[in-house]
């Protein structure tokens, strides 16, 4: 017979008789991890840049390493949230298990990081999904008056105002409530899954003798000039090549990192235990999987040289090589994909998909950056204000609209300035790494947080926290050096001769970390509160 | 720890001087048994049972005066749970008296929901005693203290087969919605047993009549289809300690 999970055994006063019913349960953590995962944006950053910029790298093989590594990361943060069964993400690990100051710190970068992702998320709605989808189904139904949609959303205006109002509206969703949230996402989560099944049955119905006709009619591209072009311009094609395929993994890594994310929501989940494994583990491999055998799928229908070709054409702006002249938008997955249907309602089926999945990003990515900043509020490190509760609304309005805001600040840089601000992700693996390098020493420096905890789990007498904290932390370092020398992907934030506005970024947000850190212990101690002892306290669970 | 005695008059207090502002404010819990009815409160007393907090339960459009009325009064909202349950549920500290006051809103959610918004008008002070009964019958492991209140209402009210006076349980009421949710039913008939089990010979009738007005009704379609996959799915809502979310 079942038993509740968390109720308490006999005797008196045992029983939790204030006890809480959460509110989400495993399946809402898995949706908001592979929400933040976001297949849309990993299949079309994978197939775009893929076979175009790093020739000869299997895409598929770069997504399954990054996933691999991913699960060391995923099993470190499984042993932190069940350490720490409350929200607030690397925050709340990092305060508790190394110094409170480097935690604020680096949970400060984090989140600056998160807001400009949440940020690129919505830029992407915009350039990767609706103008795409415009484009393509213009295309599609010879409609000239969506393929000039295409153009205009495209403009720097069009992404700021557009990605603005998506930004907000996750921001209203958020203040609506966490119940809300999760039953908005599992609704539109049944929405994605099911036009993805239909994108994998179209592709793999679909032939590449079908593409190239449809290309030449609707495109008026053809397949083979397409390749001729690419290779009169530079374009080399090479075999399959285990080393460039190691290069590209950190491409697939940045959606994959957001498979882990539920541990900002620590608190708010229902059996812990089994909810994370689900979430954070299940996320892993299952996107880990599907993004993988979208590269399949693609070359099958594509052609991987292909892809390269017309992904090269377009970066080099090879004119009449690529899709942005005739179609109206960059040759990303979503288009090639619509290109292949021919038909309006598929190509519109398959379009929205993709909007969708870049829209599970955003609202997650700023419910990670709340439940963080109320964290700090908690512990007496942020202003009380920073965790007020509206009275109409019930939620936690100001760091909702703080979040929404410094996203909607880069959402300007990113549409008027063409700020990629891509090696702020070596700010973030320098912050996650720090946790995961945190846990391989945590069972031992932090005995009385993990022997209280249910993950005492040992492999040869070595703690698997340990175990999988430490494989975590030389991935991350593996990945950092990977990110640093590939200009492409992010470049080094610094070097001897040039530093980069990220590394200003980073150096200003922790110098504000800590003289806020510093006059925030001081203010404090002046009411006659020792906030230390926020960073002592065992949680009761 | 406060005893009866305080808990007994600021619980009062409280709901009365939440009906001066015009606020719908009713006790639930242990708190709420006593002040139902004196028999309770005695038959309580007989068994030791502890005092421990208050448990209210307000209408939805109530929250923000009942909020008001407690803060005036001294009481501090815990920050914490006032985030995490975003509006759903309260719980308040006196720093002086060390009263725990936990408030909630609309319905009772715990291993099973207790729907009270349609309920209120039934008691000016707590909510009817049927209601305390399920209150106590959606527990899926209950302890001593749960089996004491569980006792003290059924051995100190009759049970009616409809709505009969304010101290009488409504079994029509009960084992109608019992009939409507099988978890709820099966968790609820099991309490019963245990409590007939224990020995506790003052409500035997009691819990009798109950049985069989609950076996007696007809079942929904849904209940009917949930029984047939029985405890091979968890019935009940996981309830969590009240651990500190941020």
């Amino acid at each position: 017979m079942a038993r509740p999970a968390d109720v308490a055994g006999p005797g008196v006063f045992s029983r939790p008789a204030s006890g809480l019913i959460r509110v989400a349960g495993s399946t809402d953590v898995f949706i908001y991890n592979v929400g933040l995962v976001s297949v849309g944006i990993a299949i079309a950053l994978n197939q775009y840049y893929g076979p175009s910029l790093y020739q000869g790298a299997g895409v598929w093989l770069a997504t399954l390493l990054a996933a691999l590594g991913m699960l060391f990361v995923s099993v470190t943060f499984y042993c932190y949230a069940n350490v720490f069964p409350r929200s607030g993400g690397v925050y709340v690990f990092l305060s508790r298990a190394t110094s409170p100051p480097v935690a604020f710190i680096l949970s400060l970068v984090e989140t600056v990081v998160l807001l400009y992702y949440a940020a690129f998320a919505a830029s992407l709605i915009v350039t990767v999904g609706l103008s795409s989808f415009f484009a393509t189904v213009g295309s599609v139904a010879a409609n000239q008056t969506l393929i000039g949609w295409a153009a205009s959303v495209a403009t720097p205006a069009g992404t700021f105002w557009i990605g603005t109002l998506v930004l907000v509206l996750a921001g209203v969703l958020l203040a609506t409530g966490t119940r809300r949230y999760f039953s908005v996402q599992k609704v539109l989560f049944v929405v994605a899954v099911l036009g993805t099944l239909i994108l994998i049955a179209v592709l793999l119905l679909g032939s590449r003798g079908h593409f190239a006709a449809n290309l030449s009619r609707l495109a008026k591209l053809d397949y083979d000039g397409v390749l001729a072009t690419a290779r009169q311009n530079g374009f080399t094609t090479r075999s399959f090549d285990f080393g460039q395929s190691v290069k590209f993994l950190v491409w697939p890594l940045l959606p994959l990192l957001g498979a882990v994310q539920s541990v900002a929501l620590g608190g708010e989940i229902k059996r812990v235990r089994r909810s994370q494994l689900i979430g954070m583990l299940g996320a892993v491999i299952a996107t880990g999987l599907l993004i993988a055998l979208f590269d399949g799928l693609a070359a099958k229908s594509f052609g991987y040289n292909f892809q390269g070709a017309i992904g090269f054409n377009s970066l080099n702006g090879v004119a009449n090589g690529s899709t942005e002249a005739t179609v109206g938008a960059a040759p990303w997955f979503t288009v090639l994909a619509g290109i292949l249907t021919g038909n309006v309602v598929l190509a519109v089926i398959i379009m929205a998909t993709f909007v969708a999945w870049i829209w599970f990003w955003i609202p997650a990515e700023l419910a990670y950056t709340t439940r963080t900043m109320i964290a700090w509020s908690f512990d007496r490190l942020a202003p009380d204000r920073l965790g007020y509760v509206g009275e109409r609304l019930h939620t936690p309005v100001v760091a909702i609209g703080l979040s929404t805001a410094g996203s909607v600040v880069f959402m300007w840089l990113i549409a008027y300035k063409s700020i990629a601000l891509l090696s702020l992700i070596e700010a973030l693996l320098v912050a996650w790494g720090v946790a995961m390098a945190a846990a391989v020493v945590f069972p031992s420096r932090r005995r009385g947080f993990y022997d209280a905890s249910p993950v005492r789990w040992t492999v040869g007498g070595v703690p698997v926290m340990s175990i999988a904290g430490g494989v975590a932390a030389l991935f991350f370092v593996y990945v950092g050096y990977l990110l640093w020398n590939d200009p492409i992907a992010a470049g080094p934030m610094f070097t001897l001769h040039h530093l980069s506005r990220e590394f200003w970024i980073v150096l200003g947000i922790v110098l504000f970390g800590v003289v806020w850190f510093a006059g925030t212990k001081l203010y404090r101690r002046r009411q006659g509160i020792d906030i230390d002892l926020a960073f002592r306290q065992i949680p009761i669970e | 720890m406060p005893g009866w005695d305080q808990i007994h008059l600021e619980a009062a207090a409280l709901v009365a001087a939440a009906s001066e502002r015009g606020l719908t404010l009713r006790l639930v819990g242990s708190a709420g048994i006593r002040l139902h009815c004196p028999g309770a409160a005695a038959a309580l007393d007989r068994r030791g049972r502890p005092a421990k907090d208050i448990d209210l339960v307000c209408a939805r459009e109530h929250r923000k005066g009942v909020r008001a009325l407690l803060e005036q009064r001294g009481y501090q909202v815990d920050r914490d749970l006032l985030v995490a349950m975003e509006g759903t549920r309260y719980a308040f500290t006196h720093p002086a008296t060390k009263v725990e006051i936990d408030l909630f809103v609309d319905r009772l959610q715990f291993c099973h929901t207790i729907e009270l918004r349609q309920r209120f008008a039934r008691h000016a002070t707590t909510i009817p005693i049927d209601d305390l009964l399920l209150q106590k019958l959606q527990i899926v492991q209950p302890v001593t203290t749960d089996l004491m209140d569980l006792a003290a209402v059924l051995e100190t009210h009759e049970v009616a087969a409809g709505a009969g006076g304010a101290e009488s349980i409504d079994a029509g009421y009960v084992a109608g919605l019992l009939a409507r949710d099988w978890g709820f039913h099966h968790t609820a008939t099991a309490n019963l047993e245990r409590l007939v089990a224990a020995g506790e010979a003052g409500s035997r009738q009691s819990v009798a009549a109950l049985l069989e007005a609950i076996e007696a009704a007809p079942k929904s379609l849904k209940w009917r289809a949930r029984a047939r996959v029985g405890e091979r799915v968890q019935w009940w809502q996981d309830v969590n300690e009240r651990a500190v979310t941020y």
